[in-house]
């Protein structure tokens, strides 16, 4: 009891010495001192947890394994941690790649969406889309994981990193560690790729 | 687990299991390492320009029309492909090595293969200049053999004088029209009409490799019409033949 309650009395002496922190000085306060990582993987437990989620379509028991492993691997790696890149790119990037490998490791399929994701994705994609007034919404979001699993994993990705986790280009870029260029070349791919399933599936008829 | 828990089991992990940050050097090193790659590929890639440059400079220009009949098939049957997909190997690996430094993957592959066929072009200029070439082909043509045999054919080509195509060393320069050549195969010539074939004065020297076209007379005789230097890798040359000089 006097343990959990003076690692619990830790934990928020660090929360509390470290919210109004930046990433960058959070990551050279972790480097002298190990206890300081807690603020980082607070702040980013909740993003992670999801993005391995929705990238493996895993549980939670499986996501928060895996996302052990990750802040293990950022903890270690925090000296290659370049400061003009985003914090959160980075940590994105190491997610990404530990979570494509454990996938390998699985062999899961990956991209088993929730209907609120669907939904998002949906909105956000339909006006690029042009998809007709009269397609039934419901219905598409319903379809969206069956339809979004019949394109390559390279479109998936980044339908997923753009139009779920709200990353820009640059970012996208920086995660995947892809030209800009390229990465704006594969949501273009992306969205005519998805345009064309739909049509097959009848959801569209432009 | 809830959230805390989450944490709390990762510094747990990170303080009992005694791990610890990577240390900066070794990423430091890393990245040197990565980046002298790259330049290294961009390095070999101009020695392999300088060498193509050398090929292309040393090459039968003088007799395509008696070689290959027009310059393009001439131009296709001697072109160094060798080299050529060297530079196209050597670009590849310099490509993956720069993608690999910190900021790399912003390019696009395009623009790094560019810059790094222009930078192994631009050296390979200076190299050849530096006469670096020469002595790179003739380390390929003296180690590797796979490089000789492939060579062997252009020796060979100039070892038709049925055809008129002749080349070798000259032993001696008897008179200002007569010289004796002792040819690939280790056999002497006597050389003709040197001065009615188109030549400079200052190759025709005792010990200076030649080609000549012409027209052969007999087993031993050669008359010229048109010779031109040897200025392939004679040492190399000589030592590849000393076998067949003393059959």
């Amino acid at each position: 009891m006097i343990s959990v309650a003076a690692v619990d009395f830790k934990c928020l002496y660090f929360m509390q010495n470290c919210e109004e922190k930046s990433d960058k000085e959070l990551v050279k306060m972790s480097l002298a001192n190990a206890d300081y990582f807690l603020c980082l993987m607070k702040r980013y437990e909740l993003r992670l947890m999801v993005y391995i989620k929705r990238l493996l379509g895993v549980g939670d028991e499986d996501a928060e394994d895996i996302l052990q492993e990750v802040f293990i691997k950022t903890y270690r790696n925090l000296n290659d941690f370049d400061s003009e890149l985003k914090f959160s790119s980075w940590i994105y990037r190491i997610t990404h790649n530990h979570a494509i490998s454990s996938y390998r490791k699985f062999k899961k399929r990956m991209n088993t969406l929730s209907l609120e994701d669907s939904a998002e994705v949906l909105n956000k994609m339909s006006s690029d889309l042009d998809i007709e007034k009269d397609v039934e919404h419901e219905l598409l979001k319903g379809k969206m994981t069956e339809l979004l699993m019949k394109l390559d994993n390279k479109y998936r990705e980044v339908l997923l990193l753009k139009f779920l986790e709200d990353k820009d280009y640059s970012e996208i870029s920086d995660i995947l560690k892809k030209p800009s260029g390229t990465v704006a070349t594969l949501i273009n791919r992306a969205k005519v790729k998805f345009k064309e399933i739909l049509i097959q599936n009848n959801i569209s008829s432009t | 687990m809830t959230k805390n828990d989450l944490e709390n089991k990762v510094l747990d992990k990170i303080k009992k299991g005694n791990v610890k940050p990577i240390p900066k050097w070794e990423f430091i090193l890393k990245r040197v390492f990565v980046w002298l790659l790259f330049i290294l590929s961009v390095l070999f890639g101009a020695f392999a320009v300088s060498v193509i440059v050398f090929l292309l400079k040393v090459n039968d220009w003088e007799f395509y029309e008696h070689i290959s009949g027009s310059l393009p098939i001439f131009i296709l049957k001697t072109f160094p492909y060798f080299w050529l997909l060297l530079i196209v190997i050597l670009g590849f690996a310099a490509y993956f090595n720069f993608r690999n430094t910190g900021r790399g993957y912003k390019y696009r592959f395009s623009f790094v293969m560019f810059l790094s066929v222009f930078l192994s072009v631009l050296f390979g200029v200076l190299l050849f200049r530096f006469g670096v070439a020469r002595s790179v082909e003739g380390f390929f043509l003296n180690s590797m053999p796979f490089y000789m045999h492939m060579n062997v054919d252009r020796e060979m080509m100039w070892l038709q004088p049925e055809n008129g195509l002749l080349a070798g060393e000259i032993l001696d320069r008897v008179s200002p029209d007569e010289l004796l050549l002792l040819d690939f195969s280790g056999e002497n010539w006597t050389i003709v009409n040197i001065a009615g074939a188109r030549v400079r004065e200052d190759m025709i020297l005792e010990g200076e490799m030649i080609r000549i076209f012409g027209e052969m007379i007999s087993n031993d005789v050669f008359k010229a019409r048109q010779i031109a230097p040897w200025e392939a890798n004679r040492k190399f040359l000589k030592e590849k033949f000393k076998p067949l000089r003393s059959n």
